[in-house]
């Protein structure tokens, strides 16, 4: 391995940079949520590692399999300690999870968007500026009470001030009621968040004062972003897989999405010889491993049947014929 | 008289002919017949093995997919690569696969089963043998190693396994034992089998059997390493 990798290294075109089109063939299987995680965004080690680039592929979301594929094809590429190669091209493993994380933006800009929040806004936003707020969904009846909560202190002793919001009767609308954590984006908002609708999460996101709103998208976590991209519409997400492709194409990388449907994305990457890299789907998937005989036993049951009909009929006729041949002698 | 008589002997021989037509179409129908219903309700890969040898292999299908590389590992099934005297090694080099090879083959003695098994699942390489999902781990790490194929043809007897048989493995780089620990049953949307697991587990499945129709229920096995074995070391 070490000879193959200082061959590729004489030979090799090192890209720094922001490249949104660089994209390693994981990449364009996720359209999953991309979360902005901007304290992660930092690899655990200095020199970077491949777990870096594993944790920033867990990180903005992408499902252990995902991983897993991902270290199958690892382990098939030139690589050594610092990098590896992808395509033609050899990345060192730093630049490759912050490009990850990077790429990871853009979907949120995009689902920000979706949502009615300034992609710009969430790219500069403080996450640590949302306060947290815990939304509650209720069918029950509605509550007329709206007496403010006990005051709470935060881990560091601040007081936290709440507010009660009673709003309208009606199982649609939702009750929000603060938290007091003082900290963004808790279990319970996370919790909270994916079990919405897209109405109540577009009511949600609209309820937050306004300067609140991107801070919240600059702090989504994986949950939450993938709980929103299967609720955005087929347009949105289509235009976000259309990322996804056009990523892959820069690095040789051609992606083609097979099917999308049942929860679920099936896509094929082949490199820039066409060779066919992988056929998989984003998140773990049952094959289909039974052939529909429907027709072949159908249509051969009923030639069977019209083949057997057929005899009896020619048998029918010769006997008729014998029976008329025999009347007319006599 | 006479003529009438002419007439009927006229009618007859054209109603005799109609039958010396007739015959040998519906015998051609019903045997094609019967030949198509035994090749949709039989293990498809057996028929095709005795049609690639009356048609000197031509019906053997080249491939299809764009770009699909389809090659073969030479791998030993008996225990050629070892001997009584070697040490059997825990750990040792590991030959990774690409998509579209075939890298492994699969035994199962108590089902009479051998099959090789490609890197990568479509349906191109399904029609060629048992298929690993590229989402899973391979062999001789650690993890879910999930390996499916189609219920018409390789694994037309998986639904025979019983807990206790032995599935064995065998690598260009090493072997690997299974038990089997539990028969598994689930709905295709259902991906609790098929996901990444911290212990090494075998996973086998294909479709329920069902004459019309396609099913969505999934049925196989779960696999337990007993032993493994590495033909060469780990480089230092």
């Amino acid at each position: 391995m070490t000879n193959s990798i200082e061959e590729l290294h004489n030979n090799r075109r090192t890209q720094r940079g922001f490249a949104m089109k660089r994209c390693v063939k994981m990449l364009a299987a996720a359209v999953s949520a991309v979360m902005l995680f901007p304290v992660c965004a930092v690899p655990a080690h200095a020199e970077g590692s491949i777990e870096d680039v594993c944790d920033a592929i867990r990180e903005i979301g992408y499902p252990e399999e995902c991983v897993k594929t991902f270290m199958n094809e690892y382990e098939t590429r030139p690589h050594d300690e610092n990098g590896m190669y992808v395509g033609e091209d050899y990345w060192e493993y730093i630049d490759l999870a912050e490009n990850i994380i990077i790429f990871r933006d853009l979907i949120d800009g995009k689902l920000a968007a979706f949502m009615g929040v300034s992609p710009e806004a969430v790219k500069t936003a403080d996450p640590s500026a949302f306060v947290s707020l815990l939304p509650l969904l209720t069918n029950a009846a509605p509550a007329a009470t709206t007496a403010p909560a006990a005051a709470v202190t935060d881990e560091n002793g601040q007081t936290v001030s709440q507010t009660t919001v009673t709003t309208v009767s009606g199982s649609e609308a939702p009750v929000t009621t603060a938290v007091t954590n003082g900290g963004t984006h808790t279990k319970e908002q996370e919790a909270a968040f994916v079990n919405m609708t897209l109405e109540e999460k577009q009511a949600f996101i609209s309820s937050l004062p306004e300067d609140q709103r991107a801070a919240y998208f600059a702090g989504l976590t994986p949950a939450e972003r993938k709980s929103l991209l299967k609720q955005i519409s087929k347009d949105a997400q289509a235009d976000i897989l259309k990322d996804f492709v056009e990523a892959g194409e820069t690095f040789g990388m051609h992606v083609s999405i097979d099917k999308i449907g049942d929860g679920q994305i099936d896509f094929s990457v082949r490199d820039s010889d066409g060779t066919l890299i992988d056929s998989t789907s984003f998140g773990s998937k049952v094959d289909d491993t039974g052939w529909d005989m429907t027709l072949p036993v159908i249509g051969s049951a009923g030639t069977i049947l019209l083949s057997i009909g057929g005899f009896g009929w020619t048998a029918y006729r010769a006997n008729k014929r014998r029976e008329e041949v025999l009347n007319g002698e006599n | 008289m006479a003529k009438t008589k002419d007439t009927n002997q006229e009618a007859q021989k054209r109603s005799g002919a109609l039958g010396y037509f007739l015959t040998p179409i519906l015998l051609l129908a019903l045997c094609g017949g019967l030949a198509v219903l035994c090749y949709s309700l039989a293990p498809a890969h057996d028929v095709q093995r005795y049609l690639n040898l009356a048609f000197m292999d031509t019906l053997k299908v080249t491939s299809t997919t764009s770009g699909l590389n389809i090659r073969h590992r030479d791998i030993k099934t008996d225990d050629q690569n070892t001997t009584e005297d070697k040490p059997k090694l825990q750990e040792g080099k590991i030959n990774y696969p690409t998509f579209g090879e075939q890298y492994a083959k699969l035994e199962a003695k108590s089902i009479n089963l051998m099959v090789g098994v490609y890197y990568g699942v479509n349906s191109e390489l399904l029609s060629r043998g048992a298929c690993q999902s590229t989402q899973s781990a391979i062999f001789g790490t650690v993890g879910n190693h999930i390996i499916d194929a189609h219920v018409n043809t390789f694994f037309a007897e998986l639904h025979n396994l019983a807990v206790g048989d032995t599935v064995t493995m065998y690598t260009d780089y090493g072997k690997f034992t299974y038990e089997v620990t539990e028969k598994i049953e689930f709905n295709k949307n259902d991906k609790k089998y098929v996901g990444v697991t911290k212990d090494d587990v075998l996973t086998l499945y294909t479709c329920a059997p069902q004459v019309i129709g396609s099913s969505d229920t999934r049925i196989g096995v779960r696999c337990a390493l007993k032993e493994k074995e590495f033909y060469e070391p780990l480089e230092s």
